[in-house]
Parts: structure tokens; C-alpha cells; sequence
């Protein structure tokens, strides 16, 4: 299983994430990115098919701000 | 000089980004990847003790561009009293040159830059950059409408420059009379503004275009309207979040940026498509591969030939090297872009590439704004011409090209086709 969200503190609404997986994000009014799955909240694990996405976006992020996880966020210690 | 009497390729990169040589830059730029992934270069920094370096493995670029701890773009975050921004910029504090080269958000550091950014961000989301799409085919499908009929016409003048040029001035809210204006004073700048150089033309362009846009402002402040310098204004108006300065130095930084390296990209991509006839062919054939093959010119050359000057904050170790706090480094992204342990055949062009991970809008927190409008300027510029002039053709001798410094490397500034 796979969690992400994305740190929107650190983001800086550049657009590559949605550029490599728009079926995982999308950016809120100010541009600054966000999972669509549970409203960024890290928690509902990413469908397999899409890995390869997440794997891109997560790579690319201009600021690491994409987190990726083996558990929900809500019980793994990244924040 | 070496004492063979050869100029080193830590030499000869000096003159590529100061323009003072005619030697192809990628040929240099290989040299020394070749020689290591952080060089150091002969170049004066008045009483410093510190070592100018240049980054030239993509690794290392990115890390350098990334990696806030250790580096930022503005030396006085190390030490209040630095002058290497002055000696860097060859400007004093209330200059125009410094107010745009060094006042600017890609030269501020955390936490200005952040406050700075977001106040723009907004407007350059991906979603609103999206909605754009049909006003940049109006503008492209409008510029070649005024030449379709003759045959012929010059990519940068009749089309690369005037596309962004319009689309960024709608945005921003510089009325069409004054954009021929902007595209003078713009062009100057480019070409006469290198690593350690700084020509009188420059100078002078960035003083009327600093006093052009302070007299647009004032005007806009008596009468808003629905574009950016307005919504900034507003801003600004409101209290502690822009301040009068920044807000001239971020209009000047948008309009400059915002359309000087999209024309790059738009007249130098058609000069690599026209000199692979084999890639032109691929795209002419299948449309839908020219996002992806933007991304392969921005790659192979994209506008901007170095990130800005990154400052050391610690002494650390990087590519090999011992480098100092204190010392200045030039991320080299066009080197990067070329990197052989990267990329496959790194050197040739392949608009089939599938790639996304190059440097040409940078990295990190600076990386390029309007990346998001490039990218859709670029699939509309190079999606609508091979679509309205399918046999495009250099209309001069291929010798009679002549690159030109333009942002720190080569530029045209003239590129005649027929079609």
C-alpha cells in the first residue's frame, strides 16, 4: 500500500505533479497542490495503477513537498 | 592560459557567459563535465577571498538548486556587509540594474521570497494558465494570419517574440501601443547582459524600462483596471505585504521573463526542428507528441544557459570538491540538461524522448513561475505553425544563421522562413 500527500507549506504551485499524475493531484484557488483521494489528508492509500504516476510526480516535485508512505499518515510518524 | 598556452575549458566558460567567444558552448560545457562535475573558475571577485565554481552534473545542479540549508541566492543572508551582489551585478543598492537584477524574487531568500511568490502564484496557477489556452491560439492563429498570404516571414520577429510578448502584456496590463517599446528595451538587456558583463546599452535600457513602468504603475493606480499590476496595487495599497519597490521589481521581472525566454524557446526550437528534418517529420506526422517534444527542446536548448548565483552558507563538500562559505556557484542547467549519465544520447535530439526530468525551468524553490504558461505557449506556438505551414523552410543559407549572445549564451535574433 501506498499513502502521499503533499507538504503545502513547502509547495510553491508550480504545476509539474499534475503535469505527471493528474489523477492524483490538483491544486486548490492559490494554485498550491493537493491529493485529491481524501482531500490530502494522506489516508486513503493510492491505487496501484497509479504507483508509476505517483512515482513521477514524487520525483519531480521542485521542493519534495509530495510525501509518500507505506501507511496512512495519520499513523506514521512523517508528517 | 594554461601553460601549454590552450585556454582551459574553465576559462573558455567564462567567455560563454560573458559572449566573448564564438566557440559552440555545449562543446565547452562537455569539456567539463568531462573534467568534473564542479569546476572552479577564474573569475575575479574583487578583495573576496572566495572561489567562484561551476555545477555542471545534473546531480550536483540539483542538489545545489534544491538544498536551502546550505546555499541561497542572496550573499548578504551569510554576511550582512557582502558586496558580491553589487560586484556580481556592478550596481549600487538604488540603481535600476540592482533593483531589477538583484532586488527581484529570484534573488531573495526565504522567508521574502515566500511572501513575494505567493502574492503572484495566483495568477500563474496551472488552472488559470489552462484557461488561457483559447487567448494564446487567437494571438498565434492572428500572427500568422498577417503572414500566411506571403510565403514567407522571420520566426523571431513575426512570431516568437510577439507571442509571449502579447500574452504576457495581456496579463500583466501593458497596453499594445507600448509593447514594440518593451520589446526594445527587453532585447537590449538580453543581449548585452551576461555573467560579469554588463553593456551601457543595458544600463540604459534598465533605467527607462525601471522609469517606464514606475510612471505605469502611478497610472494604473489612478485608473485599475482587471489585470495583474492592478490586483498588485491593491496589494500593495493594503499594508505590509508588498512593498513599492518589490512591486516595480516584480512587474519588471514578469514582463522581462515572461516573454523573453518563451521567444527562445519558440525561435531556437524551430532552428533545431529545421536542422533535424527527420524530427520535424515525426512531429508533422503526429501533433499529439509536441508537448512531450517541447520538453525534449527544452532539454536540448532550452533559454536559460545558468541558474542564478547560489551562495555556500557552510563550508561542505560537493562533487569532490571542498567549497567554502561564502562561495559563489553558477548551477550550469543547459550542462545538465546534456548530462550523459542521465540521459541516453544525451547529445542528439529525440522528440520521441520521454522525458520530463531535465533543468531548463530550474529546481527548488526559484524554479520558473511561468512554467506552466510556457509549456502552453510552446504546444500552441509549435502545434499551430507545423499545422498552418507544414513545409516551413529556412529561406537563407543555413551558414547565414548567426547565433547571437542572448542570455548569457546564443540566441537569434533573425531566422527568415518560407512555407
Amino acid at each position: 500500500m501506498k499513502f502521499a500527500k503533499v507538504n503545502r507549506e513547502t509547495c510553491i504551485a508550480c504545476g509539474q505533479c499534475g503535469e505527471e499524475a493528474p489523477d492524483i493531484f490538483d491544486y486548490d484557488d492559490e494554485g498550491i497542490a493537493y491529493v485529491t483521494l481524501d482531500n490530502n489528508n494522506g489516508n486513503k492509500s493510492v491505487p496501484d495503477e497509479l504507483w508509476e504516476q505517483l512515482e513521477d510526480a514524487y520525483e519531480n516535485c521542485p521542493t519534495e513537498s509530495i510525501q509518500i508512505s507505506d501507511q496512512p499518515f495519520e499513523k506514521s510518524k512523517l508528517i | 592560459m594554461n601553460q601549454s598556452g590552450q585556454i582551459t575549458p574553465e576559462q573558455e566558460v567564462l567567455n560563454v557567459l560573458g559572449g566573448r567567444t564564438e566557440k559552440d558552448p555545449f562543446l565547452v560545457f562537455a569539456d567539463l563535465r568531462e573534467k568534473g562535475s564542479v569546476r572552479p573558475i577564474p573569475m575575479p571577485m574583487g578583495d573576496s577571498d572566495n572561489q567562484t565554481w561551476i555545477v555542471t552534473h545534473m546531480e550536483d545542479v540539483k542538489k545545489v538548486l534544491k538544498d536551502q540549508t546550505n546555499f541561497c541566492v542572496d550573499p548578504t543572508t551569510i554576511n550582512k556587509n557582502s558586496d558580491t551582489k553589487q560586484f556580481l551585478t556592478n550596481s549600487s543598492e538604488e540603481d535600476s540594474s540592482n533593483l531589477f537584477l538583484a532586488s527581484s524574487l529570484n534573488a531573495l531568500d526565504e522567508p521574502d521570497h515566500r511572501r513575494l511568490r505567493r502574492l503572484v502564484s495566483k495568477a500563474f496557477t496551472p488552472r488559470y494558465m489552462e484557461s488561457l489556452r483559447p487567448r494564446v491560439q487567437e494571438i498565434a492563429d492572428d500572427l500568422l494570419d498577417q503572414v500566411q498570404d506571403k510565403g514567407e516571414m522571420d520566426i523571431v520577429l513575426d512570431y516568437a517574440y510577439k507571442l509571449p510578448i502579447n500574452v504576457i502584456s495581456d496579463m500583466i496590463g501593458v497596453p499594445k501601443s507600448d509593447r514594440e517599446q518593451i520589446y526594445e528595451w527587453s532585447e537590449a538587456i538580453a543581449n548585452g547582459l551576461g555573467v560579469g558583463r554588463i553593456d551601457n546599452e543595458v544600463s540604459e535600457s534598465l533605467e527607462a524600462f525601471s522609469n517606464y513602468f514606475t510612471q505605469l504603475i502611478e497610472k494604473k493606480r489612478q485608473q485599475p483596471s482587471d489585470d495583474l499590476i492592478s490586483e498588485l496595487i491593491t496589494i500593495e495599497e493594503e499594508g505590509d505585504k508588498l512593498t513599492e519597490k518589490e512591486l516595480l521589481s516584480m512587474v519588471q521581472l514578469l514582463i522581462f521573463a515572461g516573454h523573453e525566454t518563451t521567444s527562445n524557446l519558440i525561435s531556437t526550437g524551430t532552428l533545431i526542428l529545421l536542422d533535424h528534418p527527420d524530427q520535424l517529420e515525426i512531429l508533422k506526422n503526429d501533433q499529439s507528441i509536441i508537448p512531450s517534444a517541447v520538453e525534449e527542446l527544452l532539454r536540448f536548448h532550452g533559454p536559460s544557459t545558468t541558474a542564478g548565483p547560489r551562495y555556500a552558507k557552510e563550508d561542505l563538500e560537493l562533487g569532490g570538491q571542498q567549497i567554502n562559505k561564502g562561495d559563489v556557484l553558477f548551477p550550469l542547467l543547459k550542462s545538465a540538461n546534456r548530462d550523459e549519465n542521465v540521459f541516453i544520447n544525451s547529445e542528439d535530439v529525440d522528440v520521441t524522448r520521454d522525458i520530463k526530468r531535465h533543468v531548463a525551468f530550474g529546481q527548488g524553490i526559484h524554479m520558473c513561475l511561468g512554467a506552466p504558461l510556457a509549456r502552453i505557449e510552446g504546444d500552441i506556438a509549435f502545434t499551430t505553425l507545423l499545422k498552418r505551414m507544414p513545409n516551413l523552410k529556412l529561406n537563407i543559407p543555413r551558414k547565414e544563421v548567426k547565433w547571437q549572445f542572448k542570455l548569457a549564451a546564443q540566441g537569434l535574433s533573425s531566422l527568415p522562413v518560407s512555407f
